[in-house]
């Protein structure tokens, strides 16, 4: 899971049942609209995210164009906090990727 | 007051009226037809066998029902649109009405009107932002661009600021192939999300 995606849960989860929209995300978040939606776009394919349209009260009212809002679905904060828990586990214990057997690089 | 910004104001809370009442129809045709879809199931267990003509004759007709009650809370979604599109039109007509009578220094508009004026004001997405926004969502899956391109327009549109517009634009672009790679080639787990480069990986 890349550092964004990590944040954009983060975000999200401070208030699992508040729904948000995109431009709210970024602000809160502080990554561009370019990286937010593409995150966006994919938790909703994972169903961790749900996303609907803004009712038509506010919207028309003020006079401008409805948008849509994004909220963490019930099993999404759940795996989203899981997902970001074992993040944070494997941060805490790198494994390492290369394990030279002693000996080799200093034998003569 | 004029008698023309009566009139105006007088059009606005009209449009207004005539919005609410749309949207109540609206709620009033879906329960129809959220009614009617029951009905048709309903009508259809209670013909007997299926495939018997009873049956096709009953899951017929409650089908046409429940398709006629549809089509009535489409109609009624358009009025609601219709509506809005007129509290608009009024309130743009009011600002016009303002613009020009401080232009030929006539007399003020009331502090009613004018609040009138920028409570409806209609404030629509730059179109050269619109444009540029879905020429690049040619990227995107054909189904999927209506619902991102009116997401950003409701984005646009509450942006105040020339320049807040132009970054909000460049940065989706910007992020317009990774949109394409997400929305194209769905992972299946979170490991492999966020990053064309981990596509793949579990």
């Amino acid at each position: 899971m890349t550092l964004q995606t990590q944040l954009v849960l983060r975000a999200l989860l401070e208030d699992p049942s508040k729904e948000r929209y995109g431009l709210a995300l970024c602000e809160l978040v502080g990554l561009p609209s370019g990286t937010i939606y593409p995150i966006l776009a994919r938790l909703e394919q994972l169903r961790w995210v749900e996303s609907f349209w803004e009712d038509a009260d506010g919207h028309v009212v003020e006079g401008r164009p409805r948008r849509r809002y994004y909220r963490l679905t019930p099993g999404g904060a759940e795996q989203a906090r899981h997902a970001l828990a074992s993040t944070y586990r494997a941060k805490k214990s790198p494994q390492l990727l290369w394990n030279p057997e002693p000996g080799i690089a200093g034998s003569s | 007051m004029s008698c023309r910004e009566t009139y105006l104001a007088g059009a606005c809370a009209a449009a207004r009226a005539a919005y609410e009442v749309a949207k109540e129809h609206v709620a009033l045709m879906e329960a129809a037809a959220a009614h009617a879809e029951d009905d048709a199931a309903a009508a259809a267990a209670a013909a007997g066998r299926r495939g018997s003509t009873e049956y096709v004759l009953a899951a017929g007709a409650a089908r046409m029902r429940a398709y006629f009650a549809g089509h009535n809370a489409a109609v009624a979604r358009a009025q609601v649109e219709h509506a809005a599109m007129r509290v608009r039109l009024a309130a743009a007509g009011l600002e016009h009405e303002q613009h020009w009578r401080q232009r030929l220094h006539l007399q003020r508009l009331t502090v009613r009107s004018r609040e009138a004026s920028t409570r409806t004001r209609a404030r629509r997405a730059p179109a050269a932002s619109i444009s540029l926004l879905a020429l690049s969502t040619v990227l995107l899956p054909a189904q999927q661009r209506p619902r991102w391109l009116e997401d950003w327009r409701g984005e646009l549109g509450a942006l105040e600021t020339r320049r807040a517009r132009f970054r909000f634009v460049r940065e989706l672009l910007r992020g317009m192939p990774r949109m394409a790679w997400s929305l194209r080639y769905p992972v299946p787990s979170m490991a492999g999300a966020g990053s064309p480069r981990n596509h793949g990986r579990s």
